[in-house]
């Protein structure tokens, strides 16, 4: 079978106080919208504690069990609704498992039950054929699942923000490998119209021009 | 009547130029040359000298029991914390009916909660 690997997103420019930006397909990844802490954990398994879900490892993750697991995640810097997704969550998929996982997410108080996370796939524009995205575990390749999450959707707008949100429902089949947001803040508030005042002063400009042409 | 405004306006507005004073202490002239600041006495302020609080402490007492005189009164703030980078992701396209790694493959997991972390 023929297989092309073409890694993606080797350009991480370092700098001095701030860590750089990944490509995972087509999201950027900033480490500063990413999750922090493990705030609560209920019925899960790691691969490596709450650090699986924090260093921005893709092969490192958290699972559900059988009885369904619950997370809560909390994020340093606020995260903002703007336009397009706002968070993405990467999911780590195995042989003969199913190709979409399902899990119940709660934010600011509102939950959507059965949020799905499905094959991350994509069109190769040389080919035209649907290929799909895999991480390289070194002794063999895992599918992901990606799915992302509009914050209007949870009640967040405008100059709202989260810090904060939990996962339920996680399945012993759902590794949850990365989460991040990519608005860390508001977008920028809407032009100022030209007060109705302007207007009104060049309509007046033009009815007395208007005038006094008549008078001549 | 056309003309008689644009004259009027010709002669009013050179006229406000004209009439100004160039050397008025409304307008920076000749009159601003070689001013300086009024003399006057200058005012030194010395700080007060940093002493020990003189405190006799009992037997069972010591230095400690003046942490709150001996506070500095800057505070340094937490150093931040950079946040950590993201590690290159060995991310591939592939075709879509790729071979998958078996679950068993995958890194082993151990049960985890915050409370057993404590």
């Amino acid at each position: 079978m023929k297989k092309i690997l073409i890694t993606i997103s080797a350009c991480l420019c370092i700098h001095a106080q701030s860590a750089s930006a990944a490509t995972i397909g087509p999201y950027t990844i900033d480490p500063a919208g990413s999750v922090s802490t493990v705030t609560s954990a209920s019925n899960v398994l790691s691969t490596n504690g709450a650090d699986a879900i924090t260093d921005l490892e893709l092969t490192t993750y958290i699972q559900g069990t059988t009885t369904g697991g619950s997370l809560g995640l909390g994020f340093n810097n606020s995260l903002f609704n703007n336009t397009g997704d706002d968070i993405v969550f990467y999911f780590v998929r195995a042989d003969s498992e199913p190709t979409s996982s399902f899990f119940d997410l709660s934010i600011n108080g509102n939950t959507q039950v059965d949020v799905e996370a499905s094959l991350f796939t994509f069109i190769d524009s040389d080919s035209g054929l649907t290929k799909k995205y895999q991480i390289d575990f070194g002794n063999g390749y895992a599918d992901m699942l990606i799915a992302t999450i509009e914050l209007g959707d949870f009640g967040i707008t405008g100059t709202d923000f989260i810090n904060e949100l939990t996962i339920s429902n996680l399945g012993s089949t759902d590794r949850l490998a990365l989460a991040a947001g990519f608005n860390l803040s508001a977008n920028a508030p809407a032009e100022v119209p030209l007060p109705a005042a302007v207007w009104l002063f060049i309509t007046g400009l033009g009815a007395l021009g208007m005038i006094s042409r008549r008078r001549r | 009547m056309k003309k008689a405004t644009l004259l009027a306006l010709a002669l009013a507005i050179p006229a406000t130029v004209i009439a100004a004073d160039k050397d008025s202490v409304y307008a920076w002239g000749a009159w601003s040359q070689n001013i300086q600041p009024a003399a006057g006495p200058r005012i030194e302020v010395a700080p007060a000298a940093v002493s020990q609080p003189q405190v006799n402490f009992r037997p069972n007492e010591n230095a400690a029991f003046n942490r709150v005189a001996n506070t500095p009164a800057a505070v340094t703030p937490p150093p931040v914390t950079p946040p950590p980078a993201i590690p290159t992701p060995t991310v591939v396209e592939v075709d879509i009916d790729a071979p998958v790694i078996a679950p068993g493959d995958l890194p082993e997991t151990t049960p985890f909660s915050l409370k057993s972390r404590r």
